[in-house]
């Protein structure tokens, strides 16, 4: 990747990243070929967001494909480009003062160095100065949410100003706010918890008018509540680039998307999670022993609960499900503690019909598994390609095996080739128990590690499922430089549930 | 029970704000009592409990353009409601360029004062925020409480100099010990002190106007320059004068000898009463 920042676009670049900043704690770039992403998520797993800035928002923009990564055996004949994440920290520093760069820097190159492994951000300021910025990165899998604005029902744009000024009326520490449409009004409220006492509590409420906004379509009346947090950092981008700011979204549970769109030089889209009322919650869950038991620890549902019954029932099931699933709601502290405990454990998803009767069964225990720890109230389960493998290397417990569900491999992959080999090998999933980390190889991890070479030889020509691009907020992670350190190896992947075209 | 008023004039509305902003910097929670004249904010805290009292009017006129209440009954017609001031400034901090602000006894969710703020949009349309600041209302029976305080006779009053000098001082005292000595005479002198075991510190202000004239006939054992003094909490008094955001136009503090410290604020019509605890030595 190489790519050069104009002057006049700086600060655009340099916002995006402060706005990326107030989210997640980890930046993930990566160089496509229609533009360079930066993507982040919080560390609930509720929020995430993603610019893209096209290669015209650049003076040059090379993404890198067609170089080669640093050749481990199994990346061979990887035409992608090499994608990271860097701690958003460093990246900071770098665009730290908006008003500064905007002054002085001429222009900023940014580039992997492949033989250092550093990713550079190079501004060139005025009277000839250059100040150079070696990023430590770790080499990662696509950050990507399952989410689709075109289906949404309901959507508002408005000018940033408009939403700042709403959004002014609530106090700095009001987590959550509450918006409520109908086609004759639109009230934002500020979300009061149960708890402590809610009639301690200030209430704060603010109605627009329909006409305020440039545009409003309403299809189905809605109250949904998001997190102010995420809200005022999309805002704060809007805001400074001036660019209206629509929201797409349905109804309570299912996820916002904001969106900026500069006509072509770059696009943002921010997907919150909402929190579900209890009126969305979803019953017939006697295969999720913990269904009832989360469920009630905040009266919030979350979509989880939808993608553990579709993983739990046959396929056509599946139609049911939808699109996306960023995240819980709302994850309570605890239940992102769990995300966290859990992470190495993660598997990634379900296979291609068409492997062996081994695989299947596989593939089973690995449906099992996965609702089991669906259980926990997540939706979005992220591991990453280093974790599967040691998972795939564990022992599965023969009671995990349940439900018989097949369903296609899902997982989002911009490099189609390499890493459906890997999926090929990965789904096993060791117990959700107190000891995850143990690895102990036995004849049937051998067996599978074979089946898993026989399968890469033949998925190469498979060709690369667009379709599921959108559906995961998954990640994949390009190379297996990494597999035998386990300490980078927190890479995530998303589930969400299988599209109706299984089906 | 009922009770609303309307702000309409930005200077009002600004003042108001700067008025509670003060009272919030220096109460976490105090009763609100609404008469047909006045607001007032009183603490009333029990001894054990610190022994704080203030006592601050607001002549309604000075702000609302609008008024109307109800008290409890014909014969007490006055309102008793415990609220948290910080609440209502956080209701009233974005509405500085209000069209105007009602603020209304509601029942919703819980007693409530609700503040509803019309603000200036970029376009014609009006945008109303409401803001429900909970409040509980105080029964009358435990109305006594909330008395004004009797003044007891001073053994000196003086005005202070300007509160931004003196909180910085105070300030830097902070950081030595935790009480200092505030001294005062009838020649105009007031002295801040301040000692530890390795270091005393004071500093002594000059011709400052004594408003009430020395007693001749009850205090002829008394010399003009002899000082009373009281000591009282550091960190106390620098919380009073920091959180002040009106700019007053007197502050004269009174001291009964080692018993009592009283610190009374006037600007325009509003006016602050504070009964400082004082440490007995």
């Amino acid at each position: 990747m190489n790519c050069v920042i104009p002057g006049v676009n700086i600060k655009v670049f340099g916002r995006a990243v402060q706005s990326l900043s107030k989210i997640g704690e980890e930046l993930y770039v990566e160089p496509l070929e229609h533009g360079l992403a930066l993507r982040t998520v919080n560390s609930s797993r509720s929020a995430y967001a993603c610019f893209l800035f096209a290669p015209s928002f650049f003076q040059h923009y090379d993404d890198g494909s067609g170089q080669t990564t640093n050749g481990s055996g199994k990346e061979e004949g990887e035409e992608e480009a090499i994608r990271c994440k860097i701690t958003m920290k460093s990246c900071l520093t770098v665009f730290k003062s908006v008003y500064t760069l905007e002054k002085t820097v001429e222009r900023c190159k940014i580039k992997l160095d492949m033989t250092e492994s550093r990713l550079v951000f190079q501004l060139h300021c005025r009277h000839g100065i250059v100040k150079t910025h070696n990023l430590a990165f770790i080499e990662c899998e696509t950050l990507q949410a399952v989410f689709s604005k075109d289906m949404c029902p309901n959507s508002l744009t408005a000018s940033a100003r408009l939403l700042c000024d709403a959004v002014q009326n609530f106090q700095n520490n009001q987590e959550e706010v509450t918006l409520i449409v109908k086609p004759d009004k639109i009230l934002l409220k500020n979300y009061v918890e149960d708890e402590p006492d809610p009639t301690k509590v200030m209430h704060t409420e603010l109605r627009l008018e329909p006409e305020e906004f440039d545009n409003i379509q309403v299809g189905v009346d809605s109250e949904i509540t998001f997190c102010l947090k995420e809200m005022r950092a999309i805002l704060a981008f809007s805001e400074a680039t001036n660019l209206p700011v629509s929201l797409k979204f349905e109804t309570a549970g299912r996820p916002i998307v904001f969106s900026i769109d500069s006509d072509s030089a770059f696009e943002a889209n921010f997907v919150l999670a909402t929190l579900a009322d209890t009126m969305t919650q979803q019953g017939g869950s006697s295969n999720v022993p913990t269904e009832s038991k989360t469920s009630q620890k905040r009266k919030h549902t979350s979509n989880s609960r939808t993608s553990v019954k579709a993983i739990n029932k046959s396929q056509t099931s599946r139609k049911e499900t939808e699109s996306m699933n960023i995240g819980r709601a709302n994850e309570t502290e605890e239940q992102s503690v769990r995300i966290n405990e859990h992470e190495d454990s993660f598997l990634s998803r379900r296979k291609p019909n068409n492997k062996s009767p081994d695989h299947e069964g596989r593939s089973n225990r690995l449906n099992a598994a996965l609702s089991e720890l669906m259980n926990d109230d997540m939706d979005d389960i992220m591991l990453d390609q280093e974790t599967r493998e040691e998972i795939s290397k564990q022992p599965i417990p023969p009671e995990l095996g349940t439900k018989s569900v097949s369903g296609r491999d899902r997982i989002t992959t911009r490099s189609p080739v390499p890493s459906t080999s890997r999926e090929n090998i990965s789904p096993l999933i060791p117990l959700q128990s107190s000891k995850p980390q143990i690895f102990n190889i036995t004849t049937e991890d051998v067996e599978m590690k074979e089946n898993e070479e026989e399968e890469e030889e033949l998925v190469p020509g498979t060709p690369p499922s667009k379709r599921f691009r959108s559906m995961f907020f998954g990640s994949q992670s390009s190379t297996i430089t990494q597999s035998s350190q386990r300490t980078v190896t927190k890479e995530l992947s998303v589930l969400a549930e299988d599209t109706d075209d299984e089906g | 029970m009922r009770f609303r008023g309307k702000l309409i004039d930005v200077s009002c509305i600004q003042h108001f704000t700067r008025v509670l902003g003060t009272i919030s910097k220096i109460i976490k929670s105090c009763v609100l009592r609404i008469t047909p004249s006045t607001w007032y904010f009183i603490l009333s805290e029990k001894v054990i409990s610190g022994g704080i009292q203030i006592w601050c009017e607001l002549p309604q006129g000075h702000f609302f353009d609008e008024y109307a209440m109800d008290g409890v009954s014909a014969e007490d017609n006055e309102i008793y409601l415990e609220v948290v001031p910080e609440n209502l400034i956080k209701a009233l901090r974005t509405a500085q360029a209000a069209k105007w602000i009602k603020i209304k006894l509601t029942k919703k969710h819980a007693p409530c004062l609700t503040v509803e703020v019309d603000l200036p949009t970029v376009s014609a349309h009006s945008r109303l925020v409401v803001h429900d600041v909970p409040v509980s209302v105080v029964p009358h029976r435990m109305w006594p409480d909330y008395q004004e305080p009797k003044l007891p006779k001073f053994d000196v009053s003086i005005c202070m100099p300007q509160i931004k000098t003196l909180k910085n001082i105070v300030e830097k005292m902070k950081n030595l010990n935790n009480c200092l000595t505030l001294a005062a005479n009838y020649n105009g002198e007031l002295k801040l002190s301040v000692s530890t075991d390795m270091v005393s510190v004071s500093t002594h202000y000059q011709d400052l106007i004594n408003p009430v004239k020395r007693d001749k006939d009850s205090d002829e054992n008394r010399e003009p320059q002899e000082f009373s003094e009281a000591k009282i909490d550091i960190r106390r008094f620098a919380q009073f004068l920091s959180g002040q955001q009106v700019i007053p136009n007197r502050v004269v503090c009174n001291i009964v000898h080692k018993r009592v410290v009283h610190f009374y604020l006037q600007h325009e019509d509003v006016s602050l009463q504070y009964f400082m605890p004082v440490i007995a030595t």
